[in-house]
């Protein structure tokens, strides 16, 4: 029996002929759907070929109204350039996964958004330009510039950057005396006490960004190193100078503390960063981790809220806060001619006042640079001149940020009392020395 | 010959799964011998079974292991042991029977994420958590249910339940109206109660349903993502890890394609193995109630 009769018999009452006629069709439309994808692959390349000098491609990492300032800016300051602008789905998550596949697949864009997780990857496959010695670069802060580097170069030109601090509820705050976030660790933990003694819950933090002070006094610890000479901590675990038992456990007992003397309990290893938001704006909270992010919401609140600084151990200590400049800009390192000329064009109308104005007013990011100021909302200015303007903040970066989740996996364990702080530092070392 | 022809119909199907299941499988077993990055596979180093070492030597990863197991097996053998016997009283006649059979199938309809976010809010374990705040109004203490190693991983595995269940019922019940009636109305006058009907009739005839239902609890199990990542994100600690979460975590977000291409490997090695078995025991019970 042939094909076409075995369909003949399945489609029951049709004779041979209509089987084989079936069949004939099948394979017609599977020629066809394989020659249009064929043609649409063919037009795909001849496009990208033939590509107008006069456009930029511009892959984004928020949705396109946030970006319609800034390109409308540009385009009317460079009437000749015209930018094509995508994005991922319209929101920021799966960006990294985005850029990766549009590299793999050979589609990178001309000017992108270059994540700091991606720069090492991004530089060895020589996908981005170097940006050391443009002129847009000059007004770019160091921690900018040093958080983009590798191997003395700088490939990333970030204009703004995000800082997590404490957010606090004046009202609460008040019922045990205070009116800010006290400058070390020690009165910090007093003033919680004072508050639950008070029947304030005084202070949260989510478990997917747990133990909030500790790269606060990392960054401290490694910046008065770096003034001695001597390695940030991160840099001599990474050329195993030192080790996160070593030099990460005593950050740890430190925040321990706050479990040890009653102030926090094991409930924070399973709460989301929602529910803690949610018991802030619901008034039951005095203090919890926060950042300009949230100000939108707590402000249709009616919360009496203002941002304070992350305690330090030492009085003196200068201050530090987890943080990190923003996802940066990059240009494709293959552009020459007029395309690159056009992507160094729209670099330096991003690090222009004009260009800056347009991300703070678009993107709601905290831009600063050497030569601008953002006005930011008056509860987080002292936040933006302690952190941002001054570049006071750190994030860790070892194995290309894997070693984050890791930490507030262990970070969690130590609220649950199921580890102890050296344990959470040797079970760092361990997953380090899977992910070297 | 026939067989040819059956050849013939099945290629098409062949075509597709090769592209992408068979391609992509034997990229991920290349990738996994190597320290591909996922930018440039030329500039990619051969590390032999290097992944694979690691993957063994992990604790997060056997962690994820652990719990993906603890989950399948628990999912199934509960989802099972309730859905039958729901079907059962489904497919008898009461007041309100189609409402019931929707509601029950409806809790299958919402993403799994969506269900995450919404029993997240209900189980928060601070006291303004919902779930807490009924028992508190029962004058009873509040329970830490998302921060407590063992009850976050029995709030995945229930709520897993919860909403599965009434899909897998609905599955029995296409197979329990596929019983002739006779079967019972004899076992009836032969005096058999409704219990003996159940174990001597009904429980045979349904031998493969729950081979189709076990099947698709097992691969689904293994392959779960949505539910913990939406509920607890894996925590706390590593509590409700699963391997999938860290394929994506370790693998590709880290940049570490080679060690997540092994885990993924070893991931289709173990899911091969459990299907495997699955058929092997159904087709062995089959055969032993036939």
């Amino acid at each position: 029996m042939s094909v076409g009769e075995s369909v003949s018999k399945v489609v029951g009452r049709c004779p041979e002929r209509k089987g084989k006629e079936i069949i004939m069709r099948i394979g017609r439309s599977i020629v066809a759907a394989l020659s249009s994808i064929a043609i649409m692959a063919s037009m795909g390349a001849c496009g990208s070929a033939n590509a107008d000098e006069g456009t930029l491609t511009f892959l984004g990492n928020n949705n396109q109204n946030a970006y319609q300032g800034l390109l409308d800016g540009f385009e009317k300051k460079y009437p000749d350039v015209k930018v094509k602008f995508s994005t991922v789905t319209g929101a920021q998550s799966g960006y990294q996964e985005t850029l990766q596949t549009r590299i793999s697949g050979g589609k990178l864009p001309d000017v992108y958004i270059l994540p700091p997780e991606q720069l090492s990857d991004v530089v060895k496959s020589n996908l981005a330009k170097d940006l050391s010695d443009e002129s847009f670069m000059k007004d770019i802060g160091q921690t900018s510039r040093d958080m983009y580097s590798q191997g003395g170069k700088v490939y990333g030109m970030s204009v703004s950057g995000w800082v997590r601090a404490l957010c606090f509820n004046k009202d609460l705050l008040a019922k045990a005396g205070y009116d800010n976030i006290p400058a070390t660790w020690d009165e910090f933990k007093e003033m919680c006490k004072k508050l639950k003694a008070a029947g304030v819950t005084p202070y949260l933090e989510a478990s997917d960004t747990i133990g909030v002070p500790i790269p606060a006094w990392i960054a401290q610890a490694s910046a008065e190193n770096v003034k001695n000479g001597k390695k940030t901590i991160d840099q001599a675990i990474a050329d195993g100078d030192t080790t996160f038992e070593k030099a990460y456990t005593p950050y740890y007992a430190k925040w321990d503390e706050l479990f040890k003397e009653g102030i926090l309990n094991s409930d924070v290893s399973g709460l989301s960063a929602e529910s803690v938001v949610s018991e802030f704006t619901s008034g039951r909270l005095a203090i919890m981790p926060s950042g300009s992010w949230d100000i939108p919401t707590l402000s249709k609140t009616g919360i009496n809220f203002e941002y304070g600084t992350i305690p330090m151990l030492k009085k003196g200590d200068t201050p530090y806060a987890e943080g990190s400049p923003d996802p940066a800009y990059a240009i494709n390192a293959k552009l020459s001619g007029k395309k690159l000329e056009n992507a160094e064009k729209f670099l330096a109308y991003v690090a222009s006042p004009e260009g800056l104005k347009a991300i703070q007013d678009g993107l709601g990011l905290a831009t600063a640079t050497e030569s601008y100021s953002a006005k930011v909302d008056p509860t987080f200015q002292n936040v933006y001149d302690t952190y941002i303007k001054t570049g006071h903040f750190y994030m860790q970066f070892l194995a290309e940020g894997a070693m984050r989740p890791e930490g507030y996996t262990q970070m969690q364990q130590l609220a649950l009392g199921s580890i102890t702080p050296e344990q959470a530092g040797k079970n760092m070392d361990e997953k380090y020395a899977t992910l070297r | 010959m026939e067989n040819l022809n059956s050849f013939g119909f099945l290629l098409p199907v062949l075509l597709v799964f090769g592209v992408i299941v068979i391609i992509p499988f034997l990229q991920s077993l290349v990738y996994s011998l190597t320290d591909f990055g996922g930018y440039d596979f030329s500039t990619a180093k051969w590390v032999g079974l290097d992944n694979y070492r690691q993957i063994f030597h992990d604790k997060t990863l056997l962690s994820g292991l652990g719990f993906t197991l603890l989950y399948t097996l628990a999912t199934t053998m509960l989802i099972t042991a309730v859905a039958l016997p729901l079907a059962v009283v489904l497919n008898r006649k009461f007041f309100g029977r189609n409402f019931v059979r929707s509601a029950f199938f409806f809790l299958s309809v919402p993403s799994m994420v969506v269900l995450g976010v919404v029993w997240k809010y209900i189980l928060s374990p601070l006291d303004s958590g919902a779930l807490n705040m009924a028992l508190r109004a029962m004058g009873l203490e509040g329970m830490p249910w998302l921060s407590n190693v063992n009850l976050a991983q029995g709030c995945v595995i229930f709520i897993a339940v919860w909403c599965q269940v009434g899909w897998h019922a609905t599955l029995y019940l296409a197979y329990l109206q596929a019983i002739p009636n006779d079967l019972y109305e004899q076992a009836a006058v032969d005096g058999a109660n409704r219990r003996q009907q159940f174990f001597n009739i009904t429980l045979p005839q349904m031998v493969p349903a729950m081979g189709v239902s076990v099947f698709m609890l097992l691969t689904g199990g293994i392959k779960v993502y949505d539910l913990p990542f939406a509920l607890t994100g894996g925590g706390p600690g590593t509590a409700t890890l699963t391997v999938t979460q860290s394929i994506i975590q370790t693998g590709i977000s880290s940049g570490r394609y080679g060690l997540g291409s092994a885990l993924g490997v070893v991931f289709f090695l173990c899911c091969c193995l459990l299907v495997v078995l699955q058929q092997v025991v159904t087709k062995a019970i089959e055969r032993r109630l036939s």
